[in-house]
């Protein structure tokens, strides 16, 4: 975005003006956007990044679009969990104003888009030949909610033509029953092969991520399996042949997850086995080439076996490694140096790092603009030690500047004895925390944390190391 | 009868009366807190104190020599007698309209007798203001209805 | 008669019972600014906008490492409650479900009970033209339709439960004894001021909480009440006494004038 590659974003309750890491490298790239679209509830710190504290809206050329999006209780779908629940959720009461679902908007866009595509254009098959209907009509109207559970039931899929599987006729329009269910011939459509099982009739009650059974599972371990439904095919806990040895028994016998009961009704009485092999037949880890579960993975960037790296900036010498930092890490600083420059331990010889409160939420959007939680927690601030304050002249409640060799911040001190100095190497090297959920919006205003932070990506996810940095603080003192 | 002297220092205390009276209109708009340093640590100021001193410490003064001159004195005690009362009165009143002005909600002012909490030591004070002063306003109608020949 | 059991070794500081209470109660959110209290206490004390506050204490912990404990403060409403016996228009009061309610229709605003409370809880809106007293009421209504406090209902790690007042000081005991050496031996507000409907339980001695440990056991208005109650009886003994007195003197005087009638 930064170099102009990127011409547009669509930033869907995203805010990484707050939220990215180099958080000052990234203002100025969402600069450098010919258009940029922000849905959200409010207008978040990316979304006005245009007009924000330091910067002339006269010289950004960027276009910029707030659509209002609603909140999760103002319209109808599922709810993914990380324990791969999707449930079903209702509408309570109707968005104000002009927001929308995400599901409005994005059914309005391809109607925009493909309105467009028809009169030409470089590639319009994908947009003109995808096969949308939301029960909408062809036309935008804001009055009209596309149906979400036609796009639930598409996501399941269906059947495109009659079809012979596993000796029962299917028809065409039928909801496929379960993954191994769907065809390589075309036959069969799905939207994410996971939650086919999710949606499998016509009917609302065919709905299982609507259920909410609360009968326990034979096996009586608390798995609710009638409560929601779970990808795939509502087994609950993956990998669960692993849980008996080759004779299909528990090998915990008060706590059984499944449990081979013979050949007539085979795996009863507990979680969907995963797998439907009689016990011995295959190994449980049966996403895995070998069956068998892993200690270290060959298919990671780095390893496979665990090694102790510092982190980017560091104030001490890697004692365990004489490979200092990651290698498979990736490093901004050298392809795109501009604005990632790096912070030496002499300069910057406090360790920084970022944590969050319970009192707000992400990058803040949806608390700092609430009052009752604006009243508790109403500025960024950060926490150190009864020692650095000392020596730095820092009391609670002062304001003090931190930074690093990307930016400066502004925020309130508070001295704890939460807080120690460490002891690495013979030295005393000093820690501070700062709250990195603020940002120039809302009614809770205060600098951005991420100011601080640099673009370096985990040698797998990609995740920045938000956690760790070299940074300096100091007292503001105001003349007199 | 010599002619007595006004005092000509009064146009200090008509100022200060007329400043005293936009203060009270102020207080009465936007609360006690606009006029005063009261906080929830501090719910009773020093004029609580001034304004008892003022009004009924100097008004039990009054009681008492009336009373006594009441009881024991002869007829050349008469001046003393109506200075006293009428100090006494002006005192209660003085009060009262303090007790209006420091009240959060003076117009709930009768809850004392519709709705008294009979173990509450504003209560029984409240109950004592009333008597007496309806009992110095009783021994002080003589003396105004004098003129006209009523008494 | 309800009561509510807070234990701080529960305590999260999360402040849900915070913005539950005034989301039931509808209070506006404080100006605040950094934090009014020591560690992220916000707003710094009760006000008439804020009826339950929680305070943040540090404390050394047993690996010698420090972190936070933290107390609850609201209105105790005790079962002898000093507020209402100050009151003079009876504007406070108890009620059978052990709530003190206050009634804005008959107060005067005299802030009396602000000066008598132990535990220095009633708060008095002193921007307003019609200013009221405003303290926890106890969720009234709630407690009234069967249901438990705000507060007690948002705490995620029930470290606010509502229920019988035996039943929970039942719970406390037995919180106590199960866990030797968690809790200090004392449920805070059993018998403090005559017993307290909000008790609280801590891992360390109250005071370092903020609680009023120089408290006894009477209620504040033990010694006042045997004095108030005696004035109407002093008063009517007094006035026959003077009353005598004062006919007695009219009436020697008046047999003086008439001797000295007689005498002309």
């Amino acid at each position: 975005m930064y170099a102009e590659k990127i011409k547009g974003l669509f930033c869907f309750g995203q805010n990484p003006a707050v939220g990215g890491p180099n958080a000052g490298k990234e203002r100025s790239a969402l600069e450098k956007l010919d258009w940029m679209v922000a849905v959200d509830l409010w207008e978040t710190e990316t979304a006005q990044f245009w007009k924000r504290p330091g910067v002339d809206p006269k010289k950004i050329k960027t276009e910029v679009f707030l659509l209002p999006a609603c909140s999760s209780v103002e319209k109808e779908g599922s709810i993914t969990n990380s324990g791969r629940w999707a449930q079903w959720r209702y509408k309570a009461v109707n968005p104000p104003g002009d927001a929308r679902s995400d599901l409005w908007i994005v059914d309005a866009l391809y109607k925009a888009i493909d309105k467009e595509y028809q009169a030409g254009g470089v590639f319009p098959d994908p947009i003109t030949k995808l096969s949308w209907d939301y029960g909408t009509g062809k036309e935008i109207d804001p009055d009209k909610e596309p149906d979400p559970h036609i796009v639930a039931r598409e996501v399941n899929g269906y059947f495109t033509k009659d079809k012979m599987v596993k000796g029962k006729l299917m028809k065409k329009g039928d909801q496929v029953p379960s993954f191994a269910w769907l065809q390589d011939d075309g036959s069969t459509c799905s939207g994410n092969w996971l939650y086919c099982n999710s949606y499998t009739g016509k009917n609302k009650k065919d709905n299982k991520m609507a259920r909410r059974g609360k009968k326990d599972a034979g096996n009586n371990i608390g798995l609710f399996p009638e409560w929601s439904w779970c990808w795939p095919v509502n087994r609950r806990i993956i990998y669960n042949r692993a849980s008996v040895d080759l004779q299909g028994n528990p090998w915990d016998k008060k706590r059984p997850v499944i449990k081979w009961t013979g050949d007539i009704t085979k795996w009863s009485g507990g979680d969907v086995p995963d797998g439907g092999w009689a016990p011995g037949d295959k190994h449980p880890f049966i996403m895995k080439s070998d069956g068998h579960g892993q200690l270290w993975a060959s298919s990671l960037a780095d390893g496979p076996l665990p090694e102790h790296y510092e982190p980017l900036e560091s104030p001490v010498n890697n004692l365990m490694s004489s490979q200092h930092i990651n290698p498979a890490i990736k490093l901004w600083y050298k392809d795109a140096p501009e604005g990632n420059v790096l912070g030496d331990k002499k300069n910057f010889p406090i360790i920084g790092t970022t944590y969050r409160v319970s009192e707000h939420w992400q990058a803040g959007a949806m608390t700092r603009n609430q009052p009752w939680l604006a009243e508790l927690v109403p500025n960024v601030f950060t926490e150190m030690s009864m020692e650095l304050a000392q020596i730095k002249g820092i009391k609670s409640g002062d304001k003090v500047t931190i930074k690093t060799a990307r930016g400066k911040i502004e925020a309130y001190a508070l001295v704890t004895r939460r807080f120690k100095p460490f002891i690495v190497q013979n030295r005393t090297v000093h820690q501070i925390g700062i709250i990195w959920q603020f940002g120039y919006a809302g009614i809770a205003k205060g600098d951005s944390a991420n100011i601080l932070t640099s673009h370096i990506g985990d040698a797998n996810t990609m995740i920045p190391e938000f956690k760790a940095f070299l940074c300096d603080i100091n007292k503001i003192r105001r003349a007199a | 009868m010599t002619k007595h002297s006004v005092f000509q220092g009064r146009f200090i205390f008509y100022f200060l009366s007329a400043f005293a009276l936009i203060l009270i209109c102020y207080r009465f708009i936007n609360g006690l807190g606009a006029v005063t340093n009261l906080t929830d640590q501090y719910p009773w100021g020093l004029w609580v104190s001034i304004d008892i001193l003022a009004g009924i410490a100097l008004a039990s003064g009054g009681f008492v020599i009336a009373g006594a001159i009441h009881f024991f004195g002869g007829h050349k005690f008469d001046q003393l007698y109506r200075v006293s009362l009428l100090t006494a009165l002006l005192g209660y009143i003085l009060f009262l309209i303090g007790l209006i002005v420091d009240l959060g909600r003076p117009w709930n002012i009768l809850h004392v007798i519709l709705s008294g909490n009979k173990i509450a030591p504003l209560y029984e004070i409240s109950w004592c203001v009333m008597f007496y002063t309806f009992v110095l306003i009783l021994e002080f109608l003589p003396i105004l209805f004098e003129k006209r020949k009523m008494v | 008669m309800k009561s509510m059991l807070i234990d701080s070794t529960r305590c999260i500081g999360c402040r849900a019972c915070q913005v539950a209470c005034k989301e039931w109660n509808n209070l506006p959110a404080e100006k605040t600014e950094f934090f009014g209290g020591s560690g992220y206490q916000n707003p710094g004390r009760l006000s008439s906008k804020t009826w339950t506050v929680i305070s943040f204490h540090e404390a050394e912990t047993s690996t010698g490492d420090y972190d936070w404990i933290f107390a609850k403060q609201q209105c105790m409403h005790c079962l002898e409650p000093a507020c209402a016996a100050a009151c003079p228009v009876s504007a406070l009061e108890q009620l059978k479900t052990g709530a003190v309610v206050y009634d804005p229709g008959k107060c005067i605003g005299c802030r009396n009970c602000q000066l008598v409370c132990p535990f220095d809880i009633p708060c008095f809106e002193w921007n307003k033209a019609v200013p009221e007293i405003k303290k926890c009421n106890f969720c009234v209504d709630r407690i009234e339709a069967g249901m438990e406090p705000s507060c007690s209902c948002a705490c995620p790690t029930d470290a606010i439960v509502f229920g019988e007042r035996e039943n929970l000081l039942q719970k406390a005991e037995i919180r106590i004894a199960n866990n030797p050496g968690k809790y200090v031996n004392h449920i805070y507000g059993r018998s403090e001021v005559g017993g307290t409907s909000v008790m609280h339980l801590a891992g360390v001695s109250f005071d370092k909480l903020g609680f009023r440990t120089n408290l006894s056991d009477s209620p504040v208005w033990d010694n006042a009440k045997p004095a108030m109650e005696a004035i109407p009886y002093v008063m009517t003994g007094l006035g026959t006494i003077l009353g005598a007195l004062a006919w007695f003197i009219n009436r020697k005087t008046e047999i003086k004038a008439g001797k000295e009638v007689k005498n002309d």
